[in-house]
């Protein structure tokens, strides 16, 4: 993947020689000129367009892009809720998964093309930001699958041997019984009672 | 220098503001991480630099 650094000073180099082509266009009725307007006008334009797709796809994992739409802060701040209890705060708190990537790494389906499916979703995601009607309630698409849950739990030490767990391992495996709705880990985002929640205070120095 | 020449280098010059006008929209997103930067892209530097190239591709067949 092409760093920003070296994607910006391509789109550099690109822009000043279409600019110098544009003023002199007579450069291109010879053979090298033929040469420099195909980089020019095709090799690296598409070669900037498809790296600034990878770095914006790339970007759009991370947490900061997730948050920066403000019907998403108050789940942003169940992430520091103060309780066990609370998937995901547990998962955010105890940097069981990569904090820069939290949304992303529990909603994007693991799948052969889970990941294109939550890129859409997101695009979605942003389209009702900018022109749509944001709902009063944000809900999942569907239910939240085990296989998601399973993709990092499952052949973990921890979760294979608790009793719970390998009581009901079939069941889970087969997404008969709801990791969230069985009863087990209910509490998710619960971003609604958040004002009556005690919140982490990260020390300054994370 | 004939009129072939004189239209096809229009048709380059139109093809260089387009795709100029596309990569400056990506330079100036790129830094930025948050949607607005993405839909900017995904829009005005994707279509520009892609009518662009299909200008050029267009004047070279001319």
């Amino acid at each position: 993947m092409l760093t920003t650094g070296l994607l910006s000073s391509l789109i550099l180099v690109d822009v000043v020689l279409i600019g110098w082509l544009v003023l002199r266009p007579e450069l291109t009725r010879g053979q090298r000129g033929k040469m420099l307007a195909f980089c020019a006008f095709f090799v690296l334009p598409v070669l900037a367009l498809v790296g600034g797709a990878s770095e914006k796809m790339e970007s759009s994992k991370t947490t900061e892009f997730c948050l920066s739409c403000h019907e998403m802060e108050p789940y942003g701040r169940s992430l520091y809720v103060d309780d066990e209890e609370y998937v995901p705060a547990r998962h955010f708190q105890k940097r069981l998964i990569d904090r820069q990537v939290a949304c992303f790494t529990c909603h994007t389906d693991y799948t052969m093309f889970g990941d294109l499916q939550a890129k859409l979703r997101g695009m979605r995601h942003v389209y009702v930001h900018y022109l749509g009607t944001i709902p009063e309630q944000i809900a999942l698409y569907t239910p939240y699958q085990n296989r998601e849950c399973l993709h990092c739990h499952a052949g973990a030490r921890g979760f294979e041997e608790s009793w719970a767990h390998e009581e009901d391992m079939g069941a889970l495996v087969a997404s008969e019984m709801s990791c969230l709705e069985s009863g087990c880990h209910e509490v998710i985002h619960d971003a609604a009672a958040l004002d009556e929640l005690d919140l982490w205070e990260v020390p300054s120095h994370e | 220098m004939s009129e072939r020449d004189e239209k096809i280098e229009r048709r380059l010059r139109h093809a260089g503001l387009w795709v100029g006008g596309g990569l400056l929209v990506e330079l100036l997103t790129l830094p930025f991480a948050g949607p607005g930067a993405f839909l900017a892209f995904a829009t005005f530097s994707g279509l520009g630099i892609a009518v662009g190239v299909f200008l050029y591709l267009r004047a070279l067949v001319s």
